[in-house]
């Protein structure tokens, strides 16, 4: 066989390979769909009679800490802590972990607050770097802030679980709002199944466009600029058939470090977060189902659609693609950190399905599909591409695409609800169409970047360069509804 | 044939991704045009409903033109449930009974018959918020629901209808499975008052576990001084976690004269028990609880001695006055919670405050203050240095830091508020 004979066989193979791979991954995308519609469509009945503001005065529901890490945070960490004051729950207390900022979080805090030094006797259970001082509020009995040194998010998590006094924590992000009855709503999993309850993840939605006033969201937009919008429908895709579906499969991998509610004790059996991972969110939770599992301890890790945490995302490809680099590379090092528990019965459906979905599909996914289109170009060039049989095949690639985003609108339209706007509708089921022309592409070449930086072990924590809630420009009518508004 | 089941797909994708966009769009432009509907039937009704609650007598029919169907007599429905939760007495009843006349409670008490749960629970629901008596037999049928939900509902529903008829079933109730459910049954209970703490205490003995903690809770938020005895007996069960949540309610009832037990509890085997004492003790201020709440300040477990630390710290004068001797406790997380809770209750910069004045109380502070920066907790003490308003004072403390070594620059400016 010649040079050409073997190309031609390599190239075919390598084309029913392609076949096979997006046969095998739209048939999971799909069946994860359907078993998130069930979820949600059972979540949102289940949820309807869960009198959430009256268990807001129990004194038997499970008091929490919240806790903040901030670094240079200085135009939302405030806003950030009104929000949280004013969240429905009986008794909690918030820790704001000041992470060596190089602005003026601390200062805004302490004039915000009137805060003053005390001298705080805590168990350091978690090594984490030097605490320079705890602060406690004059006038807000329950607010903490421990200024430290800058250690990385992991290392002022670890501090707050250091510091925080309540069984349960909640780490939530320095620029996030989350809403007010979001601590009732995900803490119920705990009460539903204290034993086996670890750890709880909430959905994370977009605040860009939005509008904020008292800590509050008071006006929910879709935003302006197309690349917000696109990740509107990718968060939206995630979070509503991604995590629901792996929760439901008892394999959820991620609870985004947004906002997620902890056991304490458990996380500090597993010795905090790990400062030496990119994403320590995640790799938390594999450690945790490691933990579980090897305690051969019945437990769940659950995801609860409906706890809102809104937070700013990028607004350009140049922060974007920074942030993905770290998410990305973060799970490849957590997958390859934990590679025993591939194809490891001991962990369930998670060695047998989870991790394996994502090493396949989720690692080399980018690999495949960059690949699949130099395989083009090659069979072009050695005259081998049937161009109808391509387009076609382009053609139901695309259709697809469209068909999962077009299924997580269709979820939000028949649960939550949160853009009510005829034109965001409209907006949103235009960008589940037009992100699959050059978004998705844009993501998977991020990914094999990362996968690069992974290999030489590159780690940056790539800024996230903050415009601030208050300054996002209002709409005309998002004026008026202000106005309107008591 | 690839290439026709490549066209059969992309039928398929393409023919659902139709039907999907027309689902979402459709989906929307139905409710909104329902909620439309519905907006306007209630402005329509909404004055002579005001006037029907406002009245004293008089059938609903006499002041607003309500249809027995369709989106006019849904709006009055929804009109009506939504005031029965913020009217109360007579204008409650005219809602029952104006509820009633227009079917209402027939119509959702055949949907308790439904054989999906989410109607039964919505039905139940609805049933409460009409606060019809004529719903509590069918309401106290569903107590033993097959589904969770609806079990609860038919309590919550039983609970708003009042009478002592709900509160045996919803008692029965607090044995559910799921915390959270129990947790809702005994906010019901709790939120009723009265009858429920005999309730409570005649069937206690047949109770299972889950529903005697849960008891206790609720004793603890009813604050009936009558239950003190009963709770008081509680306090040597065999259950560590009845014996904490006993003492936590004795806390919550206020009565001082509980002491003896709580004091007893102290030297408990279990460490929550001896917590939740000392956290009793602070809350009903017993004063004989000073010493060994002092005592319980080395205990082995931290929520023991932070507890105790706080009942100090709330014990006022003399509470201060054994966290000072604190101070020199052997054990040193004693005496630096000693530290954090005399800053706390302010004694720290009552003793600055006296620096200066000179004499016997100047001196007093000055021992007092040295031997808190000898423990090396001056967070409070070198902010007061550096921001005290009084120059005198702000002078004092910065040499005796400086003297430790501790601050060693000159004492800060006033403070711009000062």
């Amino acid at each position: 066989m010649d040079w050409k004979g073997i190309a031609v066989e390599f190239i075919t193979t390598f084309n029913l390979l392609v076949l096979f791979y997006f046969l095998i991954l739209n048939t999971i995308y799909l069946l994860l769909f359907l078993v998130s519609l069930r979820e949600v469509w059972v979540f949102v009945r289940r949820t309807f009679f869960s009198d959430y503001r009256q268990l807001m005065q129990s004194e038997l529901t499970w008091p929490i800490s919240v806790l903040v890490p901030a670094r240079n945070e200085e135009k939302t960490i405030v806003e950030t802590i009104h929000s949280l004051q004013m969240v429905n729950y009986g008794e909690f207390e918030i820790i704001v972990v000041n992470d060596g900022s190089s602005d003026e979080t601390l200062a805004r805090l302490i004039e915000a607050f009137e805060l003053r030094r005390i001298d705080k006797v805590y168990r350091r259970a978690i090594a984490t770097e030097k605490v320079r001082g705890v602060y406690a509020s004059l006038e807000q009995a329950n607010l903490l802030v421990v200024d430290k040194e800058q250690g990385g998010k992991a290392d002022a998590l670890n501090a707050g679980i250091n510091v925080a006094r309540y069984p349960l924590f909640c780490s939530v992000d320095a620029d996030s709002v989350i809403e007010e009855d979001a601590l009732l709503r995900v803490v119920k999993p705990f009460m539903e199944n204290p034993r086996e309850t670890v750890a709880v993840g909430g959905i994370v939605r977009i605040v860009n466009g939005c509008t904020i006033r008292d800590g509050r969201v008071v006006d929910i937009e879709l935003p302006r600029r197309p690349l917000v919008i696109f990740q509107v429908v990718e968060y939206l895709r995630a979070f509503l058939t991604g995590r629901v579906g792996w929760s439901a499969l008892q394999s959820l991998l991620i609870i985004s470090g947004a906002f997620g509610l902890y056991r304490r004790d458990e996380v500090l059996a597993v010795g905090g977060y790990d400062r030496d991972t990119d994403t320590e969110d995640l790799e938390l939770v594999v450690r945790l189902h490691q933990h579980m599992r090897l305690k051969k301890q019945p437990y769940q890790i659950v995801f609860v659609p409906d706890p809102v945490c809104w937070t700013e995302v990028p607004s350009s490809w140049k922060v974007l693609r920074r942030q993905r680099y770290r998410w990305h590379r973060g799970l490849l090092q957590s997958l390859w950190r934990h590679k025993r528990m591939m194809f490891n019965p001991r962990y369930g459906v998670l060695g047998l399905l989870a991790m394996p979905y994502f090493v396949i599909f989720e690692m080399f996914g980018p690999f495949i599909e960059i690949a699949g289109y130099l395989a083009v170009i090659l069979s072009w060039f050695l005259g081998l591409l049937n161009w109808h049989f391509f387009l076609l095949f382009l053609f139901m690639a695309f259709l697809y695409g469209i068909f999962l985003s077009l299924a997580a609108v269709l979820l939000e339209e028949i649960s939550f609800r949160r853009y009510p706007k005829w034109e965001d509708l409209m907006k949103l089921l235009l960008f589940a169409v037009v992100e699959n022309l050059y978004y998705r592409q844009a993501l998977s070449l991020f990914k094999v970047k990362s996968f690069y930086d992974f290999i030489r072990r590159t780690r940056r924590w790539g800024e996230m360069e903050r415009a601030g809630f208050r300054k996002e420009a209002m709409t005309p009518a998002a004026q008026q509804r202000m106005r309107a508004a008591p | 044939m690839t290439e026709r089941a490549l066209l059969f797909a992309i039928a398929v994708i393409a023919g659902v991704l139709v039907l999907l966009s027309v689902v979402i769009v459709l989906n929307k432009a139905i409710r909104e045009a329902r909620a439309s509907h519905r907006r306007r039937w209630r402005r329509a009704l909404e004055p002579g409903l005001q006037k029907y609650l406002a009245a004293q007598e008089g059938p609903l029919p006499e002041f607003a033109n309500v249809p027995q169907r369709g989106a006019g007599r849904e709006a009055a429905v929804d009109f009506l449930l939504d005031h029965s939760e913020v009217v109360r007495g007579e204008a409650r009843d005219r809602i029952s009974r104006a509820l009633e006349g227009l079917g209402f409670v027939d119509q959702e008490t055949a949907r308790l018959g439904s054989r999906s749960w989410w109607h039964r629970a919505s039905a139940a629901d609805r049933l409460g918020l009409s606060r019809s008596p004529r719903a509590i037999e069918a309401l106290t049928q569903h107590l033993e629901d097959a589904d969770g939900d609806v079990r609860l509902r038919a309590a919550k529903a039983l609970g708003m209808i009042g009478g002592q008829a709900a509160i045996r079933p919803l008692v029965a109730a607090l044995a559910q499975p799921s915390r959270w459910s129990t947790l809702r049954v005994a906010e019901i209970l709790a939120s009723m008052g009265g009858g429920v703490e005999s309730e409570l205490v005649a069937t206690w003995h047949t109770m299972p576990r889950v529903s005697r903690l849960a008891t206790l809770d609720i004793l603890g938020r009813l604050r009936i001084p009558g239950s003190a005895a009963f709770l008081l007996e509680r306090l040597s069960d065999e259950d560590p976690d009845l014996r904490a949540r006993a003492a936590h309610a004795l806390g919550k009832l206020g009565d001082p004269t509980v002491h003896r037990g709580l004091i007893g509890c102290l030297r408990d085997p279990e460490w929550p028990v001896r917590a939740m004492a000392a956290k009793a003790l602070g809350r009903i201020r017993a004063a004989e609880g000073v010493e060994p709440l002092t005592a319980l300040l080395q205990d082995r477990q931290w929520w023991a001695r932070s507890n105790a630390a706080e009942a100090l710290r709330d014990l006022g004068a003399r509470g201060a006055a054994a966290l000072l001797k604190a101070l020199d406790a052997p054990d040193p997380f004693a005496r630096h919670q000693a530290v954090l809770m005399l800053e706390q209750s302010g004694v720290i910069d009552q003793y600055a405050a006296d620096l200066p004045l000179g004499g016997a109380p100047a001196e007093n502070a000055r021992a007092v203050l040295k031997r808190i920066a000898d423990l090396g907790q001056t967070a409070r003490l070198e902010d007061l240095a550096r921001s005290h308003p009084d120059a005198a004072t702000r002078t004092s403390l910065a040499g005796l830091l400086a003297a430790r070594g501790i601050l060693t620059g000159p004492p800060g400016p006033p403070p711009a508020r000062a």
